[in-house]
């Protein structure tokens, strides 16, 4: 009876730290983040907090401009990833072969993922600028165009969901070659002596090894596509005009240049919210297939 | 026993005597070597504030004399695009870090409304030498720099650096005969060559000139500001608005419909937009920064930018046309000539505990001495006992447009909401220059509308 009162003290005193530290780093802001998110709050204003209900919340589902922006975030992410995914996967496919210098070419297709995203918009910045950039010239020279990349509301969020598939491609390509290279060798020997199609074997062999894997990748380029910032502030500021605004972009500017604390509370549970759902659907989308 | 606790009681005594000997040098040698710091929370790469901290050392030594002891000027120099973030952050904590905040004029409202900085009418009036400097201004520098509400006498700041818009055109090209002969037989007259010709022209004879100044690629008629970024393409449109006659606010009611979309305005906005043909690739995104630079480097033949940041293009280090280059007024408009005004004042913070010596510097700085050396080393200064003589104009080549561009020269709202209703704009007059608003009464009509919400949301409009 009392050694088990001593284990639960000591369990307790290494378990302590940790949760209080989380509390105060994690849930007591969310929690302080909630409560603002009712209120009418400006931190500049020097008048104290005022309870609106849900006004915040209302004022930000009936804007259009932020729908638009949303529409903006998730084109983004959903075009971003979706070719990261194609791009790193079929890389992943190649490289999984025993080819000529791999390893440096690997290390290679790892540069673009280990860059400060601040430093790879820039570097896409010029090599957009129209009037000495290199795709600039390189089109100017092949079909006589000098396109304004990042000038043009048309071309703006292709050009920067561009930059960031060059960026993060290489992770996909990480994450699927590392599934990849957990394959069991026997499963792979037995089709092989089954004679199955390089598709069976891919379908019924190699997938259902990588899912987790691949629903991981998913998962954090997802939330961590969500949550851009930095990139497309340096490349574009958001523009032109209102092309390439995405929504944690009018959070920073609600929060830090309106300082509408109140509202920009609202906004930042919003997204909360939207990452909650997106892993909820990943997980059990990675749940459904174990049962399959 | 009592011997013992006699003796203690005397160990006692002499420990606290010694302890207080010890406190009192202390502070006598503190007073003795009293030194204060003030700290100056400003923007780093712009030439007023590096210029400021180049010259700011010798008030060390004048605070020495006058005040008996030293005050040290220390310049926190922050990133252009995260200076207003961290200067409100700072008073918004209360921050006792900074006791003076280069600050934009339009901040002047934020800053006020939650009694962030000190409002310095009470100490003018208190002060002979301070209310002289103050009078010694040109009105539109006490409303741009001083006032909120904006043109009120309601005064949170000084002005530091007196800026506005004026136009660099390539002197060389002008001064060219064969260029002259060819642009007469073009457009039936002559090309302006003088500081006086370009103060009798309009917008629509200076079209010419920028249309026969553009070959591209090797060389473009102009550049201007377009840029989402900041203020840029608000500066320049709004002061196309003023000069064709518009404005952008009801000053009274805080309208804003029927006024920021009124058919001047629409008209100005277009014409902005058309200009661009006259200009690079990839004008629609420029700034200052690459005005500059296209100026600089003889891409353009003029370009459209604050007397502020002229230095570079007269830099020999820096530009290929360093000597070839003229500063003149920018057209007038369809109605009249009024352009933005630029510049920062500095405010006093609430929450420094130095107020006593920053008016100390203050009135150092206003000195005619330091004045004119801020001037030398590429400031703008701003008493007009100096700026209205012949010799300052003389100095700079952007001096004589900065002067005589200040009469009629006006600014935006000093509203708390300036942040929101500034990226209301820039958003919506961006959107049209880069296609994607089909027209300009459109991007107006937007403007207005997400302007007034915000007024209302702030309860200015009712």
């Amino acid at each position: 009876m009392r050694k088990d009162h001593q284990e639960n003290f000591i369990k307790w005193f290494f378990i302590l730290p940790a949760l209080a530290f989380f509390f105060a780093w994690n849930i007591f802001p969310l929690l302080w983040v909630l409560g603002l998110s009712f209120h009418k709050y400006s931190i500049m204003t020097g008048r104290p907090p005022r309870f609106v209900g849900l006004e915040n919340y209302t004022r930000i589902f009936g804007d259009p401009y932020f729908w638009d922006r949303f529409r903006t975030t998730f084109t983004y992410v959903f075009v971003a990833v979706f070719f990261e995914f194609v791009i790193g996967f079929g890389l992943a496919l190649l490289f999984n072969q025993e080819i000529k210098g791999k390893k440096i070419m690997l290390t290679l297709m790892m540069a673009p993922m280990i860059i400060a995203p601040v430093a790879t918009g820039v570097f896409f910045r010029f090599m957009y600028e129209p009037t000495w950039g290199i795709f600039g010239y390189f089109l100017d020279k092949l079909v006589g165009l000098r396109p304004q990349f990042l000038q043009d509301s048309r071309l703006a969020l292709p050009s920067v969901i561009l930059a960031d598939i060059w960026m993060w491609s290489p992770f996909m390509l990480m994450m699927t070659l590392a599934g990849l290279q957990a394959v069991p060798d026997y499963l792979l020997e037995a089709a092989e002596v089954d004679r199955l199609s390089w598709w069976t074997k891919f379908r019924h062999i190699i997938l259902p090894t990588i899912k987790p894997v691949l629903v991981l990748a998913l998962l954090l380029r997802t939330i961590d596509a969500f949550r851009l910032f930095d990139k497309i502030f340096v490349m574009t500021g958001g523009g032109p005009g209102t092309a390439t605004e995405i929504i944690s972009m009018s959070v920073y500017r609600l929060a830090f240049l309106f300082f509408r604390t109140g509202r920009g509370s609202a906004l930042a549970i919003i997204l909360l919210v939207v990452a909650i759902i997106f892993t909820n659907i990943y997980l059990l989308l990675l749940r459904a297939g174990r049962k399959a | 026993m009592r011997k013992v606790s006699c003796r203690i009681g005397k160990i006692m005594v002499g420990i606290v005597v010694v302890i207080a000997l010890i406190t009192a040098a202390s502070f006598t040698t503190a007073t003795l070597a009293q030194e204060v710091t003030l700290t100056i929370i400003a923007a780093s790469g712009w030439t007023p504030c590096e210029v400021g901290k180049k010259l700011t050392p010798e008030f060390t030594k004048y605070a020495e004399e006058k005040l008996g002891y030293p005050v040290k000027i220390v310049w926190d120099l922050v990133p252009f695009a995260n200076w207003y973030e961290k200067s409100a952050t700072a008073l918004a904590s209360h921050s006792t870090q900074y006791d003076i905040i280069f600050s934009d004029s339009q901040w002047l409202g934020t800053f006020s409304w939650g009694k962030h900085i000190i409002k310095l009418n009470s100490f003018i009036e208190k002060d002979p030498e301070l209310k002289a400097i103050v009078e010694d201004f040109y009105q539109e520098h006490r409303d741009a720099y001083m006032s909120y509400p904006y043109g009120t006498p309601n005064y949170w700041g000084l002005p530091m650096e007196g800026d506005d818009l004026v136009l660099y055109v390539r002197s060389d090209l002008l001064n060219d005969s064969t260029e002259r002969a060819n642009f007469k037989a073009k457009y039936g007259f002559d090309l302006p060559r003088t500081y006086e010709d370009f103060d009798a022209l309009d917008w629509f004879k200076f079209e010419k000139v920028l249309e026969f100044f553009t070959r591209p690629p090797d060389l473009y008629g102009t550049a201007m500001e377009y840029s989402k970024e900041y203020d840029f393409i608000s500066d320049h449109v709004m002061a196309l608005f003023w000069s064709w006659g518009g404005d952008i606010i009801d000053w009274e009611t805080y309208k804003v419909d029927g006024i920021m979309n009124s058919p001047q305005n629409v008209e100005a906005l277009e014409y902005y937009k058309h200009l661009l043909k006259y200009q690079p690739l990839g004008a629609a995104d420029y700034g200052i920064d690459q005005c500059i630079t296209a100026m600089s480097q003889g891409k353009v033949f003029s370009t459209l930018t604050w007397a502020a940041v002229g230095f570079p293009i007269f830099d020999p280090k820096t530009s290929l046309v360093s000597d070839k280059v003229l500063v003149v007024k920018p057209p007038k408009g369809k109605v009249m000539r009024s352009y933005c005004i630029g510049g920062q004042p500095w405010v006093l913070s609430e929450y420094s505990q130095h107020k006593k010596e920053v008016f100390e510097f203050f009135k150092w700085w206003y000195s005619k001495e330091i004045q004119w050396k801020f001037a030398e080393m590429g400031g703008n200064p701003v008493i007009r006992k100096l700026i209205d003589s012949e010799e300052f104009k003389k100095l700079n080549p952007w001096n004589r447009a900065y002067v005589e561009m200040i009469p009629g020269a006006r600014d935006f709202w000093h509203l708390p909401c300036y942040a929101e209703m500034l990226l209301v704009q820039q958003e919506e007059w961006h959107n049209y220059v880069s296609g994607a608003t089909p027209d300009a009464k459109t991007a107006l009509d937007r403007t207005a509308s997400r302007q007034e919400e915000i007024l209302k949301d702030w309860e200015f409009l009712k």
